[in-house]
């Protein structure tokens, strides 16, 4: 489905092939997860939620301190930090839900009986919170709550998926014409240099790295040739 | 996925059939939302959503006046129904229990919002060819949705309503409440509903049908 990329016509477009990245452990965290709602061992989503995860929370943050942050009086730029935050807010109501294990999916049924007998039974009911669940599960059967968890959990992934990807779509229609026009190209390496290269830790290259993991070798050139711009830049400034 | 169902143990089952019918008919919108590439139209989309919706909206409302807590009330008052509270025993079960039937409707109203959600990608989206995909993706999504809140209502239905239906109504009473449910009167063609569901089972599962010997004609 994902076209090649064959050419970066600014440093920014370093962009598309970050997205792309992104993209493509985005589809196989949903297949994963698609192929799990019936039930099975949740450890390998549950890894390549992680994966995705971490690199998500470092390029939003990166662009929110080193893109859009300067584009100021841009109300695309600051739709895009909106959206890191949704997506952000989305993701931790995913990790939120795992962590409530197999029964989460009664979590609805819960609410609704909770709410209706409070207005019978009022504070015990904070007690009888688990019998509730325990009735439920009983009358469902585990196996249809499993199933129906797995189902949840699957939308879930889809939602943040979906989400995602209109991101990606709204910064590359919005946010990075208006990068190409207001920053210089040296300005422009500046923000591709901290989207792939994390200074800050032990192993720097470790987002680079994976991005060229996920490219066709064209792209991995024109990832190459984008990098040796940054260290050229980078040696200039030393 | 689905196995079929190979007997009816009360005329009330039949019910199942029908959630059958819909889980499918779903199935094929997902289907169909999935092909739907930027280069096609979402005609046949469009043509396929239509006819789940119509089918579900017809059933949530047959299901609303026949199976609402009112109507159950109401057939504990009828000549030799048995009243719901009486077969039921007191205690945090029997109230869930309650609850979980009696939100059937709120269900009803949920997955009704949940339709109008597709509609309105459909109908907001659709001139705008330039983002197709886009489109392709929100319908996908929405109609997932749609599809796992179905699954979770018919399923709670089946778990909670159904049986406390079994409970209190006679098998004839319950011959009509299925009639109901798959003859639009209302309908210059009031087969079409038991043709839209017949559609989606397998040839013994139609036997099943019309094993019940459902005629046209109110049967009370």
């Amino acid at each position: 489905m994902t076209t090649e990329i064959t050419r970066l016509d600014s440093p920014i477009d370093v962009m598309h092939l970050m997205h792309k990245a992104f993209r493509q452990l985005s589809e196989r965290m949903e297949l994963e997860m698609f192929r799990r709602q019936e039930g099975g061992d949740l450890s390998a989503f549950t890894a390549l939620f992680e994966i995705w995860a971490k690199r998500i929370l470092f390029h939003a943050t990166a662009e929110d301190a080193y893109m859009t942050a300067p584009l100021v009086d841009s109300q695309p730029a600051r739709d895009n930090e909106a959206e890191h935050a949704e997506l952000a807010q989305q993701a931790g109501s995913l990790v939120a839900f795992l962590e409530k294990g197999d029964f989460a999916g009664l979590e609805a049924n819960v609410k609704a009986a909770m709410a209706a007998l409070e207005d019978q039974q009022h504070q015990e009911l904070a007690e009888k919170l688990h019998d509730v669940e325990e009735v439920l599960k009983r009358e469902i059967g585990e196996d249809r709550v499993l199933a129906r968890t797995r189902r949840h959990l699957y939308r879930k992934v889809v939602d943040l998926r979906v989400l995602e990807y209109d991101h990606f779509e709204n910064e590359e229609a919005f946010v990075l014409p208006l990068v190409r026009d207001r920053m210089t190209e040296a300005e422009q390496l500046n923000v591709a240099r901290h989207l792939l290269i994390d200074e800050e830790s032990d192993d720097p290259r470790w987002i680079i790295d994976w991005v060229c993991s996920e490219l066709t070798t064209g792209e991995r050139m024109l990832l190459a040739g984008l990098e040796l711009r940054l260290n050229r830049v980078s040696t200039l400034h030393a | 996925m689905t196995s079929e169902f190979t007997a009816l143990e009360s005329p009330l089952d039949a019910i199942r059939l029908i959630h059958k019918a819909l889980r499918s008919r779903g199935a094929m919108v997902a289907q169909i939302a999935e092909q739907a590439g930027a280069e096609s139209s979402l005609q046949a989309f469009r043509c396929a959503f239509d006819s789940w919706a119509s089918g579900l909206l017809y059933f949530f409302e047959q299901e609303d006046a026949l199976m609402s807590p009112a109507a159950l009330e109401a057939e504990s008052s009828r000549p030799g129904a048995k009243s719901v509270t009486q077969l039921e025993h007191g205690g945090l079960a029997h109230k869930v229990k309650r609850e979980m039937a009696a939100a059937n409707g709120r269900g009803h109203l949920e997955l009704t919002e949940m339709l109008e959600e597709v509609l309105t990608v459909l109908n907001g989206e659709i001139q705008r060819t330039s983002i197709i995909q886009r489109t392709r993706q929100h319908l996908c999504q929405r109609v997932l949705s749609l599809r796992l809140a179905l699954d979770d209502h018919l399923e709670d239905e089946e778990t909670f309503l159904l049986p406390m239906l079994r409970r209190s109504m006679s098998e004839d009473r319950q011959r009509e409440v299925v009639r109901r449910l798959l003859y639009d009167e209302e309908s210059p063609e009031p087969h079409w509903i038991m043709n839209w569901v017949a559609e989606a089972l397998t040839p013994g599962e139609r036997q099943l049908l019309a094993g019940l010997e459902l005629n046209a004609t109110s049967a009370t």
